[in-house]
């Protein structure tokens, strides 16, 4: 009986490798780290990314690790400290990640790593009960200006972590002081939906691909997401940009390799990644998940998390969270 | 709904569907039964699996493995006094003298019935009052949560023995304190972590308990070297007499009903179930370590099918392992909520039937293994004791990862032992851990959303009665003083 658990514990710990008979695959395996327990967003990122290398026949076995714990501060400083001994292993992270470097949670940022590429995009959304008066985001923000203080929002994190962040972009730009803003943070985006379904908070700010459900069973409303562009796949959703309101902002996650790599392994690496997200495999995974493809290879995705990280500090110092 | 629950039996009963089912109760029995190891990391564990089978299978395995897990660690709280996760630490209660006063396989045999019993009736109550019920979970706000959670602390308090009162609040409030430590579930701020990377989580609830509970206990064991007696473990054992069975149906049926509609609260859950259903047969119920164990263990396997409600009516997880099996559901391109019963009547009348099937199964499966799992608790001390304490130190290492986890175990350990020695309780200090961040986050947002105004009470009549409630039990030793 014990070596039937130490099997299963081994092939939890390793997770199943799925394999593919590729004639000539780029690589031979591949090993993602999580920072985050499975179940989650980034979790079901790394796989579904993990599944399409394979199909696509670029990588013949997929293993995966979920080390969570620090609000992912342990796997980076593991994939930090470690970056030495670890071959054909990436990283799988995400926007809180520059966040919480920012505040100072843990010690090492995006720098410590080699960026590859920008995998998906979450714009964030504002949302409301389906029977609520408010009909366009310009509502909501004149309700604000006639009573401040009044309306709660909603969010699944913590204050100053994403979606508070979200929501302040948005009342900031309308000409709100951040800091007015009543934000109550709930422990998920689930509890926070529950909260706005059941009337307890007015708004809910939270991301694309975590409340498409809901408004299509009709039972929220979105006022609008801060993607560039409107989507085909969710016409009704209109951007903030098409109401007048000039905030873009993603959630997005994408794929690290330890900064010890050379610039010829990342060559490959980025052109495995880039091959594979235009294959029919990866795009079935997006549409189940209602993500949207970022594709940013290496220079451009180092780029964007500059430009991001700017942003965020000037966010977060607006909010008095870091100085 | 007739159609519906045919075609939720025509897709549990295939053959292949059925092979999956036993795989998962097996499977997740042999992970529960690992300190540490709960429903949720067996699921997370099975996950690579099911994605090599058809959305119906997988997911009728993995209720499979639900069921499973929950069983296996009632198996470790009853045996070894190692309840590896929340909602079966009130199993251990009556659970752990049963089995150490020669009745191990009596009590394995009672928490799989009661187990039974409480997952098919919460089966029951989920295929008739999912909607109506969705409904009232979205009656509960941060306020309600708070009061009820209030509710619980204060319980365990009032009903603790007689002269223990005063112990019972002082580890209720030690559990409370270290509840505090890690990030601020609000305003994210790191509190009592020292810097330590380690501590930014706050302490593992896995950590906690297997060092109270089962490390605390093996070092007593050492030391006290109680005489051992024999114990005969027979199939016999697994037939209860008649008129047990006759004391016990209505323990469990109360239990069940009352763990289900706390389980339909997102977030209360299966522990608070447990609790509560504990306290409620101490108090004005069955009094004897047999109820005391069937209590928690239909309350919690009816929570835990509760907590379904919300996730299939819904689409919200009302729980760790709900909102792991989302994760699963989505993988399938799977959306829980209002809709699913629409779009694919097939995958959620399937879920709904492979709850019976796994239960019944599980019951099947396991009452032949109960022999041979009772004896271990006939292994000598020399033997039994070493492998408790690698067994725990192995679970929370497996769930964290971290060698000053280990350390911290210990020195948990140490405290708790000389608590004990001194006629301190643990288990409220626990139920103070468990309840501490959940309490504090709904206590505050209430306050958020109120200004800190106490008259918005008035407009929340469920939170008014839960308060009144709270107070009135605390005049209920003073009552009982007076009677005697």
């Amino acid at each position: 009986m014990l070596r039937l658990i130490f099997a299963l514990l081994v092939i939890s710990a390793v997770g199943i490798g799925e394999v593919a008979l590729a004639e000539n695959p780029a690589q031979e395996r591949l090993h993602i780290v999580i920072p985050a327990g499975p179940g989650g967003g980034l979790d079901a990122t790394a796989r579904a990314i993990g599944r399409a290398l394979v199909s696509n026949e670029q990588v013949v076995r997929m293993s995966y690790e979920n080390r969570t714990g620090g609000g992912g501060g342990k796997a980076m400083a593991y994939f930090v400290e470690s970056a030495d001994s670890l071959t054909d292993t990436l990283l799988v992270n995400s926007t809180p990640l520059l966040i919480r470097s920012l505040q100072g949670l843990f010690p090492h940022s995006y720098k410590d790593l080699t960026p590859l590429a920008g995998l998906i995009a979450d714009p964030g959304i504002i949302a409301v009960r389906a029977d609520s008066p408010f009909k366009t985001w310009a509502d909501v923000v004149s309700a604000m200006q006639k009573k401040p203080g009044k309306l709660f929002f909603g969010g699944g994190s913590v204050k100053g972590s994403l979606d508070h962040i979200i929501l302040s972009l948005l009342v900031e730009n309308a000409g709100i002081a951040p800091r007015s803003v009543r934000y109550l943070p709930y422990d998920g985006g689930g509890k926070a939906m529950l909260a706005l379904l059941s009337g307890e908070v007015d708004i809910m700010v939270s991301g694309l691909g975590e409340t498409l459900s809901q408004q299509k069973a009709g039972s929220i409303r979105l006022l609008g997401m801060t993607a560039e562009n409107a989507n085909p796949n969710f016409s009704d959703v209109p951007t903030f940009k098409s109401q007048g309101v000039d905030v873009v902002f993603y959630n997005w996650r994408g794929l690290f390799a330890p900064i010890s790599t050379t610039a010829q392994k990342r060559a490959l690496w980025i052109d495995v990644i880039a091959d594979t997200m235009g294959s029919a495999a990866w795009q079935q995974q997006m549409l189940r998940y209602g993500w949207q493809p970022l594709f940013l290879p290496g220079p451009e995705v180092s780029q964007y998390l500059a430009d991001q990280e700017t942003e965020l500090q000037n966010v977060l110092m607006q909010l008095g969270l870091v100085r | 709904m007739l159609e519906g629950i045919m075609t939720g039996v025509a897709t549990a009963l295939t053959l292949s569907n059925l092979s999956w089912v036993i795989f998962g109760c097996i499977a997740g029995t042999l992970i529960g039964m690992i300190p540490g190891l709960g429903p949720i990391s067996a699921i997370a564990l099975m996950i690579p699996i099911s994605y090599s089978l058809d959305p119906a299978g997988g997911l009728i395995m993995m209720a499979g493995v639900y069921y499973g897990a929950v069983f296996g660690g009632s198996t470790s709280a009853i045996l070894i006094n190692a309840p590896g996760v929340a909602s079966t630490v009130a199993t251990s209660f009556a659970g752990y003298p049963l089995a150490r006063s020669g009745k191990a396989g009596k009590a394995l045999a009672i928490a799989a019935y009661a187990s039974f019993f409480g997952g098919t009736l919460g089966a029951v109550l989920l295929l008739f009052f999912a909607s109506t019920l969705a409904l009232f979970a979205l009656q509960i706000q941060s306020p309600e949560y708070a009061a009820l959670i209030l509710f619980a602390m204060t319980s365990i308090v009032v009903f603790a023995q007689t002269g223990q009162r005063i112990h019972s609040a002082v580890t209720l409030l030690l559990g409370l304190m270290l509840g505090t430590v890690g990030t601020d579930q609000l305003g994210g701020v790191q509190r009592f972590t020292f810097n330590q990377i380690d501590l930014a989580d706050g302490i593992h609830f896995v950590l906690l308990v297997m060092s109270t509970f089962a490390l605390a206990e093996a070092f007593r064991l050492f030391i006290v070297q109680s005489p051992q007696t024999e114990q005969k473990v027979s199939m016999r054992d697994l037939k209860l007499p008649k008129s047990e069975v006759r004391r016990l149906t209505p323990v469990a049926g109360r239990s069940a009903v009352l763990g289900f509609i706390v389980g339909v609260m997102p977030g209360a859950g299966a522990t608070l179930a447990s609790f509560f259903a504990y306290d409620l047969e101490k108090q004005i119920g069955d009094k004897s370590l047999e109820a005391g164990l069937t209590a928690p263990e239909a309350a919690n396997n009816a929570a835990s099918t509760g907590s379904f409600v919300p996730l299939l009516s819904l689409g919200i997880p009302g729980s760790g392992t709900s909102a792991v099996l989302l994760g699963v559901m989505l993988a399938y391109g799977l959306q829980p909520g209002p809709t699913l019963i629409v779009d694919q009547p097939e995958v959620f009348w399937g879920v709904i039937i492979s709850m019976y099937v796994g239960n019944l199964l599980l019951l099947l499966l396991n009452l032949p293994l109960i022999p041979y799992l009772a004896r271990l608790i006939n292994l000598p001390g020399q033997v039994l004791l070493p492998l408790v304490i690698g067994f725990s130190l192995l679970g929370v290492f497996l769930t964290t990862f971290s060698v000053f986890d280990l350390g911290l175990m210990l020195a948990f350990a140490l405290v708790a032992g000389l608590l004990r020695a001194y006629g301190f309780p643990l288990a409220p200090m626990l139920l103070g851990f468990i309840l501490s961040s959940l309490f504090e986050e709904n206590l505050r947002r209430a306050l958020l959303l109120s200004s800190g105004e106490i008259g918005y009470l008035a407009d929340r009549p469920i939170t008014l009665i839960i308060l009144i409630i709270c107070l009135l039990i605390c005049f209920i030793p003073l009552w009982n003083r007076r009677l005697a």
